[in-house]
């Protein structure tokens, strides 16, 4: 058997590489992303003092703090009895919403606007943030850090901390919000909502205003007739900070709906030797490897897998855009792995929309902040990352102290898709020996939709990220080694 | 504040943390100047440089020098690639995207403070010693910056 590696990440980052299997015939027989382990983190955080979880697991990565903080503020909840609040309930929601925010923008502008907007044939050199600044000019560049930093703030006006927030506690929250700065975030919410319609504006014009682009999305290597999940609320409309977990099927109907304590019930983990990380399933259907269709327990999260699982969105403007999505593309479910960035950019603007929602709700700024907790036990928290599910479980003994540590993260949900979408991209650009330049593009483009977060990934400088395909022959030996910066 | 100290990195993952350790020592023992705790976020910082006068980032680094050895980087030194992470851009891009989007803006003077580190596998809320016992050396070379 011959081996591709793809190397997308910086050694200092862990085993985060994309290991590609040719068959003996020279074609791709599969493909793996290989993760970072998170059990060490489970095991370090165990013993500790449950309350310090929300605010140790935020610091797990600088890239969704907010959304470890609250679903382990949920899981506090959970494993201490205690509802919420009605007031903390919305602060936290305004807070999770202009996370949202930022992390959307981010994304869409620095990962995915790359391939689009300066194009996937684009010189590397070129598809990157710089490459779209010179695109669209240095005044949505200003934009783009202007309304990335408004997310910012309003989780650090709620929070403390933008990038590591002290605001969550079992049964509430430990701030509340007054008159000048729920103004303050209204007004950064507002600006938000257009940024986001400039944004979809963009989106249209440059990329479904193309029809190679259109032809792309819906080419077949970019199709994975998965299951959907998601949370939803009572009428099964998108709900990034609460509600049901809803799954649907390939024909967009509902497979079934549960609450974040019954996880295990819905969800198992399956291992494979060659990868630290487990691949999620559904355990009503099974797992039958890295395959769709409805007798593979696999299951996409994330912006996209969200949509699906739903039935629009609770925000008018969103919600416009939702439907036009699926008229655009053919009714529900949409099974093209690059429509995430269109869902990316609906939730977007939904986000948006909820912060001026909530921060012009008439109870936001009252006082009841905090409810009292009950006797400790076991809780589950679950929550919408920007990037799907993310479930935190958490034991605590009688003195508070953690027993036992469980968190599925939302790229791990998304681990078998994401090795899925990889081969398919890979196939078809691998023959024998001979591996086609754009392998690596198709490749990126793959994988890259579903915004894989490397959770537990490091920093230090100087943080090299060669982005390597390395053609082994059957013997293992190297043949061929194609390298490049990530963009 | 006009000046300011940023520590970068992952508080979690035992020395590439060493950024964060000084900025949390930093906070009681220096005037003049904030002291800034950025975590791992990325572009974000633009957001704590813009507008300052003078700005110290300490940052771990693997150099394959000794661990604890301070390296002192300037920004035209840095020749990194610029894509670094899965998400936004490393120091060096950052830096360029400031320099693009508002060049009246950044920094007078920008220096990076390298620390040679170990273990960045563990999850660990310690440095290792050698990492640990360059603090103080350390803290006097960033005070030195602001003099």
């Amino acid at each position: 058997m011959k081996t591709i590696t793809i190397d997308p990440i910086t050694r200092l980052e862990g085993h985060g590489k994309i290991v590609i299997f040719l068959n003996d015939g020279g074609e791709v027989e599969n493909a793996y992303l290989q993760v970072p382990e998170l059990r060490g983190f489970e095991r370090f955080c165990e013993g500790r003092r449950a309350e310090d979880m929300p605010i140790l697991t935020a610091r797990i990565c600088g890239v969704c703090p907010v959304a470890h903080h609250m679903a382990s503020t949920k899981a506090l909840d959970a494993a201490y009895g205690v509802e919420p609040t009605p007031t903390a309930k919305k602060l936290r929601e305004l807070m999770y919403s202009g996370y949202t925010v930022y992390d959307h923008i981010l994304h869409f502008y620095f990962l995915a606007a790359p391939d689009f907007v300066v194009g996937p044939d684009a010189p590397p050199a070129e598809r990157n943030i710089f490459g779209v600044l010179k695109k669209v000019g240095l005044d949505v560049g200003r934009e783009v850090i202007k309304h990335r930093a408004y997310g910012q703030k309003i989780t650090e006006i709620l929070g403390g901390k933008a990038t590591h927030p002290t605001f969550g506690l079992p049964g509430g929250v430990s701030k509340g919000l007054n008159e000048e700065e729920r103004l303050e975030i209204e007004e950064m919410g507002r600006s938000s909502v257009e940024f986001a319609q400039f944004t979809l504006d963009l989106f249209n014009k440059v990329v479904l205003g193309n029809q190679d682009y259109v032809d792309l999305i819906l080419s077949d290597p970019y199709q994975l007739r998965t299951y959907n999940m998601g949370l939803v609320d009572d009428d099964n409309r998108v709900d990034l900070y609460d509600g049901d977990i809803r799954v649907t099927d390939q024909g967009g109907k509902e497979f079934t709906k549960f609450q974040a304590g019954d996880y295990l019930d819905h969800i198992s983990e399956h291992v494979e030797p060659w990868t630290y990380s487990k691949f999620t399933y559904l355990k009503k259907i099974g797992w039958k490897g890295l395959s769709d269709g409805p007798d593979s327990g696999v299951y996409r999260v994330g912006p996209l897998g969200r949509l699906n699982a739903a039935e629009g969105m609770t925000t008018p403007l969103a919600d416009q855009e939702y439907q036009r999505m699926y008229e655009t593309l053919g009714g529900k479910p949409i099974n093209s792995t690059l429509a995430f960035h269109w869902a990316r950019l609906v939730e977007l603007l939904f986000a948006a929309e909820r912060v001026v929602e909530l921060a012009t709700d008439p109870g936001i700024t009252d006082g009841d902040l905090r409810n009292p907790v009950g006797e400790p036990g076991e809780g589950v928290g679950v929550i919408e990352a920007a990037r799907g599910t993310l479930f935190h479980h958490y034991k605590v003994d009688e003195e508070g102290l953690l027993e036992k540590v469980n968190l599925i993260v939302a790229t791990t949900n998304n681990y078998a898709p994401i090795c899925m979408s990889i081969r398919d991209a890979a196939k078809g650009l691998i023959k024998g020996d001979e591996v086609s330049e754009g392998l690596l593009n198709m490749v990126e483009m793959g994988f890259r939709a579903y915004d894989p977060c490397f959770a537990c990934a490091t920093h230090s400088l100087p943080g090299q990220a060669p982005l390597k395909v390395e053609v082994y022959d059957h013997e293992r030996r190297l043949k061929r080694r194609i390298e490049r910066n990530l963009g | 504040m006009i000046n300011a100290v940023i520590g970068i990195g992952n508080l979690l993952r035992a020395d590439d943390g060493v950024g964060i350790h000084v900025v949390q020592r930093l906070e009681d023992e220096i005037t003049g100047c904030e002291a800034v705790d950025m975590a791992t976020a990325g572009i974000d910082l633009l957001g704590h440089i813009r507008g300052r006068e003078k700005v110290v980032i300490v940052d771990a680094i693997i150099t394959g020098s000794e661990p604890g050895t301070i390296h002192r980087v300037s920004t035209h030194e840095m020749r990194s690639p610029i894509f670094a992470k899965t998400h936004g851009l490393n120091l060096h891009g950052t830096l360029m995207l400031g320099q693009l989007l508002y060049p009246d803006e950044m920094p007078k003077k920008l220096v990076i403070l390298g620390v040679e580190i170990q273990d960045i596998t563990s999850f660990s809320d310690k440095l290792t010693s050698n990492v640990q016992r360059a603090i103080p050396r350390l803290i006097e070379a960033i005070k030195k910056e602001f003099i």
